[in-house]
Protein backbone atom coordinates (compact mmCIF):
# COMPACT_ATOMS: atom_id res chain seq x y z
CA UNK A 1 0.00 0.00 0.00
CA UNK A 2 1.39 3.14 -0.94
CA UNK A 3 1.09 6.46 1.13
CA UNK A 4 -0.22 9.36 -0.83
CA UNK A 5 0.76 12.90 0.07
CA UNK A 6 -1.59 15.09 -1.45
CA UNK A 7 -0.18 18.13 -3.13
CA UNK A 8 -3.58 20.81 -2.83
CA UNK A 9 -3.96 23.75 -5.14
CA UNK A 10 -1.14 26.23 -5.50
CA UNK A 11 0.94 23.64 -3.38
CA UNK A 12 4.44 21.39 -4.14
CA UNK A 13 6.05 18.50 -2.90
CA UNK A 14 9.14 16.44 -2.74
CA UNK A 15 9.38 12.88 -1.95
CA UNK A 16 12.19 10.25 -2.01
CA UNK A 17 10.63 7.83 0.43
CA UNK A 18 9.94 4.63 -1.26
CA UNK A 19 6.32 3.19 -1.58
CA UNK A 20 5.06 7.22 -1.33
CA UNK A 21 3.34 8.34 -4.20
CA UNK A 22 2.16 12.33 -5.14
CA UNK A 23 -1.77 12.84 -5.74
CA UNK A 24 -2.97 15.91 -7.16
CA UNK A 25 -6.97 15.39 -7.17
CA UNK A 26 -9.24 16.64 -9.56
CA UNK A 27 -6.81 19.00 -11.98
CA UNK A 28 -9.01 20.63 -13.67
CA UNK A 29 -7.60 24.11 -15.42
CA UNK A 30 -4.99 23.69 -13.03
CA UNK A 31 -1.69 21.54 -14.28
CA UNK A 32 -0.10 18.85 -12.29
CA UNK A 33 3.98 19.18 -12.65
CA UNK A 34 5.41 15.63 -12.43
CA UNK A 35 8.93 15.88 -12.09
CA UNK A 36 11.36 12.98 -11.35
CA UNK A 37 15.49 12.41 -11.45
CA UNK A 38 15.82 8.30 -12.24
CA UNK A 39 19.35 8.19 -10.86
CA UNK A 40 18.47 9.67 -7.06
CA UNK A 41 15.29 8.69 -7.52
CA UNK A 42 13.86 11.98 -6.50
CA UNK A 43 9.90 12.77 -7.36
CA UNK A 44 8.50 16.39 -6.91
CA UNK A 45 4.89 17.82 -7.87
CA UNK A 46 3.59 21.42 -8.22
CA UNK A 47 -0.13 21.90 -8.49
CA UNK A 48 0.30 25.26 -10.52
CA UNK A 49 -3.22 27.59 -10.56
CA UNK A 50 -2.28 30.00 -13.19
CA UNK A 51 0.14 30.99 -15.45
CA UNK A 52 1.65 34.10 -14.12
CA UNK A 53 2.58 35.85 -10.95
CA UNK A 54 2.66 39.02 -12.10
CA UNK A 55 4.76 40.74 -9.12
CA UNK A 56 2.31 38.47 -6.29
CA UNK A 57 4.75 37.43 -3.94
CA UNK A 58 2.44 35.44 -1.81
CA UNK A 59 1.75 31.49 -1.85
CA UNK A 60 4.93 31.10 -4.74
CA UNK A 61 3.29 27.88 -5.46
CA UNK A 62 0.09 28.88 -6.98
CA UNK A 63 1.91 30.42 -10.43
CA UNK A 64 3.64 28.55 -12.81
CA UNK A 65 6.64 31.20 -13.09
CA UNK A 66 6.84 30.95 -9.26
CA UNK A 67 6.23 27.43 -8.39
CA UNK A 68 8.18 25.17 -11.09
CA UNK A 69 11.63 27.23 -9.88
CA UNK A 70 10.76 26.42 -6.34
CA UNK A 71 9.64 22.68 -6.86
CA UNK A 72 13.53 21.97 -9.04
CA UNK A 73 15.36 23.77 -6.12
CA UNK A 74 13.12 21.64 -3.26
CA UNK A 75 14.75 18.57 -5.22
CA UNK A 76 17.93 19.61 -5.82
CA UNK A 77 18.26 20.02 -2.46
CA UNK A 78 17.12 16.34 -1.72
CA UNK A 79 19.49 15.36 -4.33
CA UNK A 80 18.29 15.32 -7.45
CA UNK A 81 20.32 17.23 -10.47
CA UNK A 82 18.37 19.66 -13.23
CA UNK A 83 20.15 17.90 -15.95
CA UNK A 84 18.54 14.73 -15.07
CA UNK A 85 15.35 15.69 -14.01
CA UNK A 86 12.61 14.73 -16.50
CA UNK A 87 8.79 15.80 -16.62
CA UNK A 88 5.66 14.77 -17.35
CA UNK A 89 2.38 17.23 -17.48
CA UNK A 90 -1.16 16.64 -16.77
CA UNK A 91 -4.20 18.74 -16.43
CA UNK A 92 -4.66 22.32 -18.32
CA UNK A 93 -8.29 21.21 -19.33
CA UNK A 94 -11.62 23.37 -19.73
CA UNK A 95 -14.41 21.93 -17.62
CA UNK A 96 -17.17 24.74 -17.89
CA UNK A 97 -17.32 24.59 -21.81
CA UNK A 98 -20.68 24.56 -21.94
CA UNK A 99 -23.08 27.27 -22.63
CA UNK A 100 -22.14 30.87 -21.05
CA UNK A 101 -18.89 32.19 -19.70
CA UNK A 102 -16.85 29.91 -17.67
CA UNK A 103 -14.27 30.99 -14.99
CA UNK A 104 -11.56 33.13 -16.58
CA UNK A 105 -11.64 31.14 -20.57
CA UNK A 106 -9.15 29.72 -21.30
CA UNK A 107 -6.71 28.91 -18.44
CA UNK A 108 -5.95 25.38 -18.65
CA UNK A 109 -4.38 26.27 -22.32
CA UNK A 110 -2.60 29.44 -20.85
CA UNK A 111 -1.24 27.35 -18.08
CA UNK A 112 0.50 25.03 -19.95
CA UNK A 113 1.52 27.15 -22.27
CA UNK A 114 3.21 29.12 -19.85
CA UNK A 115 4.76 25.55 -17.63
CA UNK A 116 5.94 24.36 -21.29
CA UNK A 117 7.83 27.70 -21.58
CA UNK A 118 9.63 27.57 -18.04
CA UNK A 119 10.58 24.25 -19.02
CA UNK A 120 11.55 24.90 -21.91
CA UNK A 121 13.82 27.62 -20.12
CA UNK A 122 15.45 25.64 -17.81
CA UNK A 123 15.83 22.96 -20.29
CA UNK A 124 14.15 20.15 -19.01
CA UNK A 125 12.80 17.72 -21.11
CA UNK A 126 8.74 17.27 -21.18
CA UNK A 127 8.59 13.81 -21.55
CA UNK A 128 4.90 13.19 -21.74
CA UNK A 129 1.97 15.28 -21.48
CA UNK A 130 -1.65 14.50 -20.87
CA UNK A 131 -2.68 18.32 -21.15
CA UNK A 132 -6.24 19.94 -22.69
CA UNK A 133 -9.79 18.92 -23.50
CA UNK A 134 -12.53 19.26 -21.65
CA UNK A 135 -12.42 16.48 -18.53
CA UNK A 136 -11.31 16.55 -14.93
CA UNK A 137 -7.98 14.90 -14.28
CA UNK A 138 -6.33 12.98 -11.20
CA UNK A 139 -2.32 12.70 -11.44
CA UNK A 140 0.10 10.22 -9.32
CA UNK A 141 3.68 10.44 -9.22
CA UNK A 142 5.15 7.13 -7.66
CA UNK A 143 8.64 7.13 -6.11
CA UNK A 144 9.91 4.68 -9.21
CA UNK A 145 9.11 7.70 -11.90
CA UNK A 146 5.88 6.16 -12.65
CA UNK A 147 2.73 8.46 -14.18
CA UNK A 148 -0.47 7.31 -13.55
CA UNK A 149 -3.53 9.91 -14.45
CA UNK A 150 -7.22 8.93 -14.33
CA UNK A 151 -10.50 10.63 -15.81
CA UNK A 152 -13.96 10.03 -15.68
CA UNK A 153 -14.05 8.83 -18.96
CA UNK A 154 -11.36 6.67 -19.56
CA UNK A 155 -10.54 5.47 -15.94
CA UNK A 156 -7.01 5.05 -14.83
CA UNK A 157 -4.14 4.53 -17.09
CA UNK A 158 -0.04 4.66 -17.39
CA UNK A 159 0.91 8.04 -18.94
CA UNK A 160 4.62 7.20 -18.68
CA UNK A 161 7.35 6.02 -16.14
CA UNK A 162 9.66 8.82 -16.03
CA UNK B 1 -6.11 44.65 2.80
CA UNK B 2 -8.59 41.65 1.67
CA UNK B 3 -6.98 38.67 3.38
CA UNK B 4 -7.11 40.93 6.53
CA UNK B 5 -10.86 41.89 5.54
CA UNK B 6 -11.47 38.40 5.83
CA UNK B 7 -9.67 37.52 9.20
CA UNK B 8 -11.11 40.66 10.73
CA UNK B 9 -14.74 39.67 10.69
CA UNK B 10 -16.24 39.37 13.83
CA UNK B 11 -19.25 37.20 15.25
CA UNK B 12 -22.01 39.86 13.91
CA UNK B 13 -20.60 39.93 10.79
CA UNK B 14 -20.20 36.17 10.05
CA UNK B 15 -24.22 35.53 11.45
CA UNK B 16 -24.81 38.17 8.84
CA UNK B 17 -23.53 36.99 6.04
CA UNK B 18 -24.96 33.45 7.02
CA UNK B 19 -28.30 35.46 6.62
CA UNK B 20 -27.59 36.49 3.46
CA UNK B 21 -26.71 33.14 2.57
CA UNK B 22 -29.93 32.21 3.82
CA UNK B 23 -32.01 34.74 2.44
CA UNK B 24 -30.65 34.05 -1.05
CA UNK B 25 -30.98 30.29 -0.74
CA UNK B 26 -34.77 30.24 0.44
CA UNK B 27 -35.49 32.55 -2.42
CA UNK B 28 -33.96 30.23 -4.91
CA UNK B 29 -35.18 26.95 -2.94
CA UNK B 30 -38.60 28.40 -3.63
CA UNK B 31 -37.64 28.73 -7.36
CA UNK B 32 -36.73 25.21 -7.47
CA UNK B 33 -40.35 24.06 -5.27
CA UNK B 34 -42.06 25.95 -8.17
CA UNK B 35 -40.14 23.93 -11.23
CA UNK B 36 -40.70 20.44 -9.40
CA UNK B 37 -44.02 21.16 -7.45
CA UNK B 38 -42.37 19.86 -4.37
CA UNK B 39 -40.99 20.61 -1.25
CA UNK B 40 -37.70 21.42 -0.87
CA UNK B 41 -35.63 21.84 2.05
CA UNK B 42 -32.19 23.51 2.37
CA UNK B 43 -29.50 23.65 5.92
CA UNK B 44 -28.65 27.05 7.43
CA UNK B 45 -25.90 28.10 5.11
CA UNK B 46 -22.09 27.58 6.43
CA UNK B 47 -19.90 30.91 6.20
CA UNK B 48 -16.43 29.70 6.22
CA UNK B 49 -13.04 30.85 4.91
CA UNK B 50 -11.96 28.30 2.96
CA UNK B 51 -7.75 28.35 1.95
CA UNK B 52 -7.38 27.02 -1.78
CA UNK B 53 -4.98 24.47 -1.32
CA UNK B 54 -9.09 23.01 0.55
CA UNK B 55 -11.24 24.05 -1.82
CA UNK B 56 -11.24 21.12 -3.65
CA UNK B 57 -11.70 18.95 -1.23
CA UNK B 58 -14.91 21.47 0.67
CA UNK B 59 -17.85 19.26 -0.16
CA UNK B 60 -15.94 15.89 0.63
CA UNK B 61 -16.57 14.23 -2.74
CA UNK B 62 -13.33 13.88 -3.98
CA UNK B 63 -14.04 11.85 -7.11
CA UNK B 64 -17.25 11.54 -7.21
CA UNK B 65 -19.39 12.87 -9.77
CA UNK B 66 -20.90 16.19 -10.02
CA UNK B 67 -22.63 18.50 -12.20
CA UNK B 68 -21.80 21.99 -11.51
CA UNK B 69 -23.03 25.63 -12.41
CA UNK B 70 -20.98 28.56 -12.55
CA UNK B 71 -21.85 32.04 -12.75
CA UNK B 72 -20.11 34.77 -12.53
CA UNK B 73 -21.89 37.58 -10.57
CA UNK B 74 -20.96 41.46 -11.84
CA UNK B 75 -22.94 44.87 -10.30
CA UNK B 76 -22.57 46.67 -7.04
CA UNK B 77 -20.77 43.57 -5.45
CA UNK B 78 -19.01 40.95 -7.70
CA UNK B 79 -18.55 37.55 -6.83
CA UNK B 80 -19.36 33.69 -7.88
CA UNK B 81 -22.08 31.34 -7.89
CA UNK B 82 -22.01 28.04 -8.32
CA UNK B 83 -24.41 24.86 -7.88
CA UNK B 84 -22.89 21.43 -7.50
CA UNK B 85 -25.27 18.03 -8.08
CA UNK B 86 -24.04 14.99 -7.27
CA UNK B 87 -24.38 12.94 -10.45
CA UNK B 88 -27.22 10.84 -9.44
CA UNK B 89 -29.21 14.06 -8.43
CA UNK B 90 -28.69 15.34 -11.03
CA UNK B 91 -30.19 12.56 -13.12
CA UNK B 92 -33.31 12.43 -10.98
CA UNK B 93 -33.94 16.39 -11.33
CA UNK B 94 -32.97 16.28 -15.14
CA UNK B 95 -35.86 13.54 -15.57
CA UNK B 96 -38.11 15.45 -13.11
CA UNK B 97 -37.68 18.55 -15.40
CA UNK B 98 -38.45 16.30 -18.45
CA UNK B 99 -41.64 14.54 -17.21
CA UNK B 100 -39.43 11.59 -17.43
CA UNK B 101 -39.96 8.53 -14.94
CA UNK B 102 -37.58 8.85 -11.78
CA UNK B 103 -34.40 6.79 -12.45
CA UNK B 104 -34.86 5.81 -15.98
CA UNK B 105 -31.73 7.65 -17.60
CA UNK B 106 -28.23 6.93 -16.19
CA UNK B 107 -26.17 9.76 -18.09
CA UNK B 108 -26.64 13.25 -19.16
CA UNK B 109 -27.23 13.78 -22.03
CA UNK B 110 -26.85 17.38 -24.06
CA UNK B 111 -30.97 18.72 -23.42
CA UNK B 112 -30.48 17.12 -19.98
CA UNK B 113 -27.62 19.73 -19.61
CA UNK B 114 -29.09 22.59 -21.22
CA UNK B 115 -32.17 21.80 -18.82
CA UNK B 116 -29.70 21.94 -15.34
CA UNK B 117 -27.96 24.95 -16.89
CA UNK B 118 -31.19 26.86 -16.93
CA UNK B 119 -32.02 25.74 -13.24
CA UNK B 120 -29.01 27.06 -12.63
CA UNK B 121 -29.69 30.42 -13.78
CA UNK B 122 -33.35 30.65 -12.79
CA UNK B 123 -32.05 29.96 -9.31
CA UNK B 124 -29.12 32.24 -9.35
CA UNK B 125 -31.23 34.74 -10.55
CA UNK B 126 -33.48 34.14 -7.03
CA UNK B 127 -30.58 33.87 -4.95
CA UNK B 128 -29.34 37.38 -6.23
CA UNK B 129 -32.84 39.11 -6.46
CA UNK B 130 -33.24 38.39 -2.83
CA UNK B 131 -29.87 39.07 -1.48
CA UNK B 132 -29.86 42.80 -3.32
CA UNK B 133 -33.49 43.26 -1.89
CA UNK B 134 -31.73 42.70 1.48
CA UNK B 135 -28.45 44.66 0.75
CA UNK B 136 -30.12 46.96 -1.82
CA UNK B 137 -27.15 46.25 -4.32
CA UNK B 138 -27.71 46.02 -7.94
CA UNK B 139 -26.27 42.08 -8.26
CA UNK B 140 -26.29 40.53 -11.69
CA UNK B 141 -25.72 36.79 -12.98
CA UNK B 142 -23.49 36.48 -16.14
CA UNK B 143 -24.47 33.34 -18.70
CA UNK B 144 -24.10 30.31 -16.76
CA UNK B 145 -21.72 27.39 -17.97
CA UNK B 146 -22.00 23.72 -17.14
CA UNK B 147 -19.03 21.30 -16.24
CA UNK B 148 -19.81 17.47 -15.74
CA UNK B 149 -16.82 15.28 -14.44
CA UNK B 150 -14.97 15.15 -11.00
CA UNK B 151 -16.03 17.11 -7.96
CA UNK B 152 -12.75 18.09 -6.75
CA UNK B 153 -12.00 19.55 -10.70
CA UNK B 154 -15.14 21.20 -10.59
CA UNK B 155 -14.75 23.34 -7.30
CA UNK B 156 -10.96 23.91 -8.06
CA UNK B 157 -11.89 25.59 -12.03
CA UNK B 158 -13.89 27.39 -10.03
CA UNK B 159 -11.73 28.67 -7.23
CA UNK B 160 -8.91 29.42 -10.27
CA UNK B 161 -11.74 32.29 -11.06
CA UNK B 162 -11.04 33.86 -7.73
CA UNK B 163 -7.32 32.63 -7.14
CA UNK B 164 -5.10 35.40 -8.98
CA UNK B 165 -6.29 37.82 -6.43
CA UNK B 166 -6.42 35.44 -3.17
CA UNK B 167 -5.30 32.44 -1.69
CA UNK B 168 -8.38 32.00 0.63
CA UNK B 169 -11.97 32.58 0.02
CA UNK B 170 -15.38 33.37 2.33
CA UNK B 171 -17.48 30.64 1.08
CA UNK B 172 -20.97 30.62 2.04
CA UNK B 173 -22.23 27.02 1.28
CA UNK B 174 -26.06 25.76 1.37
CA UNK B 175 -26.91 22.59 1.52
CA UNK B 176 -30.00 21.73 -0.82
CA UNK B 177 -32.75 18.83 -0.90
CA UNK B 178 -35.97 17.39 -1.09
CA UNK B 179 -38.68 15.65 0.65
CA UNK B 180 -37.68 12.34 -1.28
CA UNK B 181 -33.71 12.93 -1.42
CA UNK B 182 -33.90 12.53 -5.22
CA UNK B 183 -32.66 16.32 -5.21
CA UNK B 184 -29.36 17.04 -2.92
CA UNK B 185 -26.82 19.55 -3.50
CA UNK B 186 -24.67 22.55 -2.65
CA UNK B 187 -25.23 26.38 -3.55
CA UNK B 188 -22.13 28.29 -3.47
CA UNK B 189 -21.51 31.56 -2.78
CA UNK B 190 -18.51 33.42 -2.85
CA UNK B 191 -18.30 37.58 -2.34
CA UNK B 192 -14.72 38.77 -3.38
CA UNK B 193 -13.32 40.47 -0.36
CA UNK B 194 -13.81 44.29 -1.78
CA UNK B 195 -17.45 42.97 -1.98
CA UNK B 196 -17.75 42.10 1.23
CA UNK B 197 -17.21 45.01 2.57
CA UNK B 198 -19.67 46.76 0.62
CA UNK B 199 -22.48 44.22 1.48
CA UNK B 200 -21.46 44.59 5.20
CA UNK B 201 -21.72 48.53 4.42
CA UNK B 202 -24.62 48.18 3.08
CA UNK B 203 -26.33 46.00 6.27
CA UNK B 204 -24.62 48.65 8.03
CA UNK B 205 -22.35 46.58 9.70
CA UNK B 206 -18.91 48.04 8.86
CA UNK B 207 -15.54 46.34 9.94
Amino acid sequence: MNASLMVGMAEYKVTRTSGEVLVALGLGSCIGVCAFDPTARVAGMAHVVLPQSAGHEQSPGKFADTAIPLLIAQMVQQGASPARLRVALAGGAQLFALGGSGPRMEIGARNAAAVQEILERSRIPIIASDVGGKTGRTVHLFTDGRVRVKTIGQGERDLITL
Amino acid sequence: MTTQTLNSMDELALSALKEVGNIGAGNAMTALATMLDQNVDMSVPRVGIIPLSEFALMTGGEETISVGVYMPVEGDAPGHVAFLWPEASALRLAEQLMGLPLGSTDSLDEVACSALTEVGNILASSYLVAIGEMTELNLLSCPPALAYDMTSAILSEVAAAFASMEDQALTITTHIGEAFGAVDGFFLYIPEPGSLKIMLHALQLDI
